[in-house]
């Protein structure tokens, strides 16, 4: 079965991305990029349509045939993942390595939560980005951007997956020296092209081990080759793919930030754009952590490969006590947002390594349900944790923007104040830091509560007891934000402050509006999340 | 795993190549500080794994090569290609701006 028009219509949400980039490329070329604000709204469009053709419960008719948005058609077919096999036409029995995508409800889990960021990035670069040139490029990447993230979620097989993750990665280089006759980006830019490349260099090296123990390139294939051979401590297989397993976790933990690998987060991410920090604080670096927690759950049995799942616990913990001590001192803002990003991925390698920890009762069977629940847990809880903190983060990093685009300024100090002149920014501004910093009604705290209560429920105390602590220490930096720039006396600068524009409000809005209605009726949410976390621990088929 | 021999000569021999062009690779990203050699042993980096790659699709072969293997690796190098192209990009600007090649001296972002 080659790719037929039933493949076509299911792959709208991944090439209507690169079309739409192309699309945009031409217009910016033959208008001579005077059409900012129809590139800016053409990309909004063509994201929107992604997020339609993935969750419409309705038919969609389109020229090729009528269709049902993917997680709908997952859901009505039994949870049955669609395989899509591209090349070579013909020969898609497993065992060829095949190139293909396999479309799961995790993947379209991810996919949405891209697209939407997307979605109110491209509205708020449209007067965003108003004094820049050269927006074809810009939109035009965004798109690529998030076309690599979805195809990386996709991917069922490595070629896919080390294609889109390239695609993925390039887009992002070039965005983060978007602006290149500053000096920062251009800094940030090479130093996380250079970091980054090495991780990438590291995948390859590792696939092409992994490659080499199993003879196929299909991740589920090489799955269920790896649990057959079973290998013992003492043999050399097993120390090869415990190599492995260090190559895959270094090499997508680059672009996760994991600890001793995110030294480049705090310099590119502010160094770039406002809109594009956004993206890449809210949803580039999770493509990392989905890599990860897909792989290594595939891979590795956490009862042949006893540790490895508590040594990556312990390096979330480390991750976030990283964080935390290095975002307290910071004076500038979106500095500080992003070592709280590095935070936040602390709590969501957490959450996912909790699913690798092999259960501490001796041996099965488990007292009826544990097991399971606590995989289910702490997974949904590091999903919902990626929803909240896309929501989140990526609304902090626009009002960033916003006082930049207003005041011209990022520092602190003098920002101080400047909330009082700006009242519906600030009030969104102070929701997002507190749904970080985990306050009840709003969905920051459900999403730690899921972690927290799976880590409880599979028996990590004392990493438990780390998490809580460490959350708890974060509050501390939220609330200074917010004491600064809402309860202090303005700054001279501040107090020539006034409500931006109103689509720039507009976007920020939209995302406190889901903070909070998500935060008031958690429940349709945490089931998606809920069936997206079995869906990557095979629960469900 | 079937052990071939390429033109006589062990396929080990293959693999350890690999595994000594990652390490000098490595220790070029280590302990340079001109970024034109950086970007030296990224090409390393990648040879190696290219190297690693296309050993084992040999290794894997019956009668034909393993085609994806070739595939995988024919892909990385474009895109390899497209990396240090946007890379020296960076570095020509900085130098530019900055006047040096030394990344030790692009310091604008320690606060």
């Amino acid at each position: 079965m080659a790719i037929g028009p039933l493949e076509w219509i299911q792959l709208i949400p991944l090439w209507i991305l690169f079309v739409g980039g192309l699309i945009i490329a031409l217009l910016g070329r033959f208008t001579k990029e005077r059409a900012k604000v129809a590139m800016g709204a053409l990309s909004a469009l063509f994201f929107f349509i992604g997020i339609l053709f993935l969750v419409l419960p309705f038919p969609i008719v389109t020229p090729w045939g009528t269709t049902y948005g993917l997680w709908y058609q997952i859901v009505n077919n039994g949870f049955n993942p669609i395989n899509i096999w591209y090349w070579p036409p013909g020969a898609y029995d497993a065992t060829t390595g095949a190139t293909f995508f396999r479309i799961d409800l995790f993947t379209v889990f991810m996919a949405v939560i891209f697209s939407f960021l997307a979605f109110f990035v491209s509205l708020y670069s449209i007067k965003y980005m108003e004094h820049d040139t050269r927006l074809s490029l810009y939109y035009g990447l965004l798109l690529t951007l998030v076309g690599g993230m979805i195809g990386v979620v996709m991917a069922g097989d490595f070629f896919t997956l080390f294609i889109f993750w390239e695609t993925m990665s390039i887009s992002s280089y070039v965005l983060v020296a978007f602006r290149r006759d500053e000096a920062e980006p251009l800094e940030a830019g090479i130093k996380y092209l250079l970091l980054s490349a090495v991780g990438s260099t590291l995948i390859l090296f590792t696939m092409s081990i992994l490659y080499g123990i199993t003879g196929t390139i299909n991740l589920y294939e090489i799955g269920s080759i790896l649990v057959t051979l079973a290998p013992t401590v003492t043999s050399p297989l097993y120390g090869l793919l415990v190599f492995t397993i260090v190559g895959l976790v270094i090499g997508f933990g680059v672009k996760a930030a994991i600890a001793p690998l995110a030294t480049w987060l705090p310099d590119a991410h502010p160094a770039a754009p406002s809109g594009i920090s956004a993206m890449l604080s809210g949803v580039v670096i999770m493509t990392g952590s989905y890599a990860i927690i897909r792989l290594l759950v595939l891979f590795y049995n956490p009862y042949t490969f006893v540790y490895y799942g508590t040594i990556l616990n312990w390096f979330a913990l480390f991750t976030m006590i990283y964080g935390n001590l290095m975002a307290l001192t910071q004076k500038d803002l979106k500095r500080l947002l992003a070592y709280s990003t590095i935070v936040n991925v602390g709590y969501i390698i957490f959450g996912f390594s909790i699913a690798l920890i092999p259960f501490f009762f001796p041996s099965p069977p488990y007292p009826a349900g544990t097991y399971e629940n606590a995989l289910i847990y702490s997974v949904t809880g590091s999903l919902f944790h990626i929803t909240s903190h896309m929501l989140a983060k990526g609304m902090l990093f626009l009002i960033s923007g916003i006082f930049l685009h207003t005041l011209h300024t990022r520092d602190l100090d003098k920002l101080r104040g400047a909330g009082r002149r700006m009242p519906f920014t600030m009030f969104c501004f102070t929701i997002a830091a507190l749904s970080l910093a985990g306050v009840p009604p709003l969905i920051g705290f459900y999403s730690k509560f899921y972690i927290i209560w799976g880590s409880i429920v599979a028996g990590t105390y004392i990493a438990t007891i780390f998490l809580v602590l460490m959350s708890a220490f974060s509050v501390v930096y939220y609330l200074r934000m917010i004491q600064i720039l809402v309860f202090s006396e303005p700054s001279p600068e501040a107090a020539t402050a006034k409500e931006a524009h109103p689509l720039l409000l507009f976007a920020i809005g939209v995302l406190m509006i889901f903070i909070i209605g998500i935060g008031l009726f958690p429940t349709f949410f945490l089931n998606a999340a809920t069936l997206a976390a079995q869906s990557v621990l095979g629960l469900i088929p | 795993m079937s052990y071939l021999d390429l033109l006589g000569v062990p396929i080990q021999v293959f693999l350890i190549v690999a595994v000594i062009l990652y390490a000098i690779g490595i220790y070029g990203m280590a302990t340079k500080r001109n970024m034109i050699k950086f970007i030296i042993a990224l090409e390393l980096l990648l040879d190696g794994a290219h190297l690693n790659f296309v050993t084992f699709a040999i290794a894997w072969s019956g009668f034909y090569i393993d085609l994806m293997a070739q595939a995988i690796v024919i892909i990385s190098i474009c895109i390899g290609g497209g990396v240090i192209a946007i890379g020296l990009a960076f570095i020509i600007r900085a130098y530019n701006k900055f006047g040096t090649l030394d990344i030790r001296k692009l310091n604008k972002l320690r606060h």
